[in-house]
């Protein structure tokens, strides 16, 4: 018989207003094991572990802690029976030291009611001991690398006597030593009975430190298995539901001539140097480990970060890129990997959204003309299948999905001749996705130049028609055809020769 | 129970469909308020008193339309009292009695107001001043300002053909503060949904950094709407002075909570993205109604302002309610 389980999900049920994030999720986690949760993005990820962490409550099903049922209403429940979670996004106050933020709201006290800071950089000294790392507690947090705030956030969930620790894709921005050591943290807390439920796309990692795997799909759960049971082949094959050949369109060439896009020594504080080319009717990959400059590139040739050197010319004339509003002039068009910060007004209508960008294209004497307007929103709706109500309707209430087709609908308007995606296809469903990479494909197809950034390496090399790796904020190496593989790209990326 | 939980869902959702559904809360709470004043007052709900509360919230309407643009961008104008104050010394110290200057110092009032809208604009968009800081230390210096004019001591009087349009009437019974109202109104519903103007104002609003990534030129229209805010209080404090016929120093309070409170609970809420003219206009008659219930009821001034204090903030707060749920 299988002892109890630390945590059992049992037919978890959550929709949100035109998405049902998860449906009937069955599965359980045991003390002491390693739990890979894998699937695309917009398969239910990162609801559950929401719902783990208090933050959502699930419409129906429930959770067993130890066997016994429990309800999580509010953060605080789910921190109180020992589930922490290291979000991608760290929660440590930069200005603190290591220790202030492992003890923050729980500082030993002297008898007077101070701080006791020789017992409070002692504990930590203890904690970081355990996991065998030499950070100083006294150091200061902002002077630490993303993989040693890592480990603070780690040792930060173990202060609290963290029992169950889930972290969402910890080695995005690492490099490879780092991972290594983070693997070493990792079996520790096994050895000492905590569970983990490892989030990541990265498959060959889930491999390395899993025991189990369980794959979601599309907010259903396919599978729970030991990891020494399934293949590489086989997780993909469960996470897409498809062979990978009906997923991306054939591979497109440049068109040739003057290039569209031409940059010549590009630098600002997160870039150095850069140079590149972009022709008509070619995809261009970006690629490169989380925060080595490939966001920021896109961003500075949208007129969103500044650049401190260097040139940019579009159609063989020197451009100056000082807001959207001049890139846009230029016939750029860009999409942001924050749909919801950055993409969508999400109160506003689709058609307002839509028509944001193109308001000199349907006003006469600064005259909204609405007739002109209703129907050129409307089409491109239709033309893009965006499956909304009415072009009237909310977009904080379409899917995933049909926000992102809404974004893309405003800026194909225009007809850009430059297309700028950032993580096209972050937290939309598969079905989505696969009509993205087509639309992309077409616009390639019919001549405008795609420059795109992706963290999803399988859809980074499935559509590019070369790839460029940054690393450190400079160009690591140019890839295309054969040469462009995941080994090659992260081999470029992390500045491992071998 | 499980009946009557039906019966209700059925109710709002026959409710959602029916063309009632349209219309903003803010008119159910001004008939329901009227309905109310009619109760504990029958003679101050008769029509000619009703149509004079138009004339007396004619200057509030006019502050509560600028400060809804303001709002709708997603800022708040804290300067409108002091604005409103100005323009009111102004008017009556410089013209004192003589129909000539009226046009004059009219247009020369409203540039100024324009400006003190400029000088907020300024502070918000190009220094970075958050726009409850930037307002409130510009309420200051005006306030100050019309203090230095006045030497603390409003002097002056409006003549005749100024007065008409704070107190007068058309063809004895259309209020001409009413007309000045409609006017402003149409000047400024156009504006807000007809022009690409108004549509920037309500993406900025909505979201900000989406608008800018959008090519709206965020800086220049945040500019613009606390210019038209600053406008709109001289020229409710022009209205005001022609209702009244002198200047006053007093009534700042009243005019900044009551343009914030008339349009939130007019539909525009604090985060901004959306706000209209008719909704912060019938905000407004709302607490010219909630007023005469007050004075109706014969309570102190002391309970008044505290019933008013509390009414106001009650309903704002079933609006930051009504919006979240």
């Amino acid at each position: 018989m299988m002892p109890t389980p630390l945590l059992s999900i049992e037919n978890i049920s959550k929709s949100f207003p035109g998405v049902r994030a998860l449906m009937d999720v069955s599965f359980a986690v045991q003390a002491g094991e390693v739990h890979a949760l894998v699937g695309e993005n917009g398969a239910g990820k990162s609801t559950l572990m929401k719902i783990l962490a208090g933050v959502y409550q699930p419409d129906s099903g429930g959770l067993h802690w130890q066997g016994q049922s429990i309800q999580l209403r509010s953060p605080a429940d789910s921190q109180r029976l020992g589930i922490s979670i290291i979000y991608q996004e760290f929660n440590l106050l930069p200005d603190l030291t290591v220790a202030e933020n492992v003890l923050l709201n729980r500082e030993p006290r002297t008898r007077l009611g101070l701080v006791d800071w020789r017992a409070l950089n002692e504990r930590t000294r203890q904690l970081l001991h355990d996991l065998e790392t030499d950070i100083d507690p006294q150091a200061l947090v902002q002077d630490l690398s993303v993989a040693q705030q890592q480990i603070v956030e780690i040792v930060k969930a173990l202060a609290i006597d963290a029992r169950l620790l889930i972290m969402d894709e910890p080695t995005a921005a690492l490099n490879p030593t780092e991972v290594g050591h983070l693997f070493g943290v990792i079996e520790r807390l096994k050895a000492r009975g905590s569970a983990v439920i490892f989030i990541s796309h990265r498959l060959d990692e889930v491999f390395t430190i899993s025991d189990t795997v369980t794959v979601l799909k599309d907010g259903q759960h396919i599978s729970t298995s030991p990891a020494a049971d399934l293949t590489r082949e086989e997780v993909v094959r469960r996470m897409v539901g498809r062979q990978l050949q009906d997923i991306f369109p054939p591979r497109l060439q440049a068109q040739g001539g003057t290039p569209l896009l031409e940059v010549h020594g590009l630098s600002n504080d997160r870039l150095r140097d850069i140079n590149l080319q972009l022709q008509a009717g070619e995809i261009l990959g970006l690629a490169g480990l989380e925060g080595h400059g490939q966001r920021e590139l896109a961003r500075a040739l949208f007129g969103i970060e500044p650049i401190h050197r260097g040139t940019v010319q579009i159609d063989g004339q020197r451009v100056y890129l000082r807001h959207p509003e001049d890139a846009m002039r230029q016939g750029v068009a860009f999409l942001s990997d924050d749909r919801k910060m950055e993409g969508l007004a999400l109160t506003l209508g689709v058609r307002e959204n839509v028509a944001l960008p193109n308001l000199n294209r349907f006003s006469r004497f600064m005259m909204v003309q609405h007739e002109d307007e209703r129907a050129v929103c409307g089409q491109i709706v239709e033309t893009m299948a965006v499956k909304t109500p009415g072009i009237e309707q909310p977009v904080r209430l379409l899917s995933g999905g049909n926000q992102q087709k809404t974004v893309l609908s405003k800026w194909l308007i225009s007809q850009p001749r430059i297309l700028i995606f950032v993580e096209p296809t972050r937290g939309i469903d598969v079905g989505a996705k696969v009509e993205i990479y087509r639309l992309i494909h077409q616009l390639a197809h019919d001549g405008a130049g795609v420059l795109m950034v992706s963290s999803d390496l399988l859809e980074l090399l499935g559509l590019s028609s070369r790839v460029l790796v940054l690393r450190e904020g400079a160009i690591a190496a140019e890839l295309a055809g054969a040469a462009a593989t995941e080994e090659s790209v992260m081999l470029a990326a992390t500045g491992v020769h071998g | 129970m499980t009946t009557a939980t039906s019966i209700t869902a059925r109710l709002i959702e026959q409710y959602r469909r029916s063309p009632l559904s349209r219309v903003q809360p803010v008119f159910f709470a001004l008939v329901g308020m009227v309905i109310l004043l009619a109760i504990v007052s029958p003679r101050s709900a008769e029509p000619s008193n009703l149509i004079n509360m138009v004339r007396q919230g004619g200057p509030l309407a006019l502050v509560a339309i600028g400060q809804t643009v303001v709002m709708i961008s997603g800022g708040l104008d804290l300067s409108v009292g002091s604005v409103v104050i100005l323009a009111d010394v102004m008017a009556a110290q410089m013209i004192s009695g003589d129909e000539s200057k009226v046009i004059p110092v009219v247009l020369l009032v409203l540039a100024i107001g324009a400006l003190v809208g400029l000088a907020n604009g300024v502070l918000v968009v190009l220094l970075r001043v958050t726009p409850f800081i930037a307002t409130l230390g510009m309420n200051f210096i005006v306030y100050g300002a019309a203090l230095l004019y006045s030497g603390g001591a409003p002097r002056g009087d409006i003549p005749p053909n100024m007065r008409f349009w704070g107190n007068g009437f058309i063809a004895e019974v259309i209020p001409a503060a009413a007309v000045v109202l409609l006017i402003v109104a149409l000047i400024a519903w156009f504006l807000i949904s007809r022009t690409v103007f108004g549509r920037r104002l309500t993406a900025i609003g909505a979201n900000r950094r989406a608008a800018y990534l959008s090519g709206v030129s965020v800086r220049r229209v945040t500019l613009l709407a606390y210019v038209f805010s600053g406008l709109m209080a001289s020229a409710g404090g022009l209205l005001l002075v022609a209702f009244v016929g002198v200047g006053t120093l007093e009534v700042g309070t009243d005019f900044l909570l009551g343009s914030i409170a008339a349009s939130v609970i007019g539909g525009t809420p604090f985060e901004g993205g959306k706000g209209t003219v008719a909704g912060t206009i019938a905000g407004v008659l709302f607490l010219m109604v909630l007023y005469s219930v007050l004075t109706a009821l014969a309570l102190p001034v002391s309970g008044r302002r505290i019933a008013e204090g509390v009414i106001i903030l009650v309903a704002v707060a079933l609006y930051a309610r009504g919006r979240s749920g």
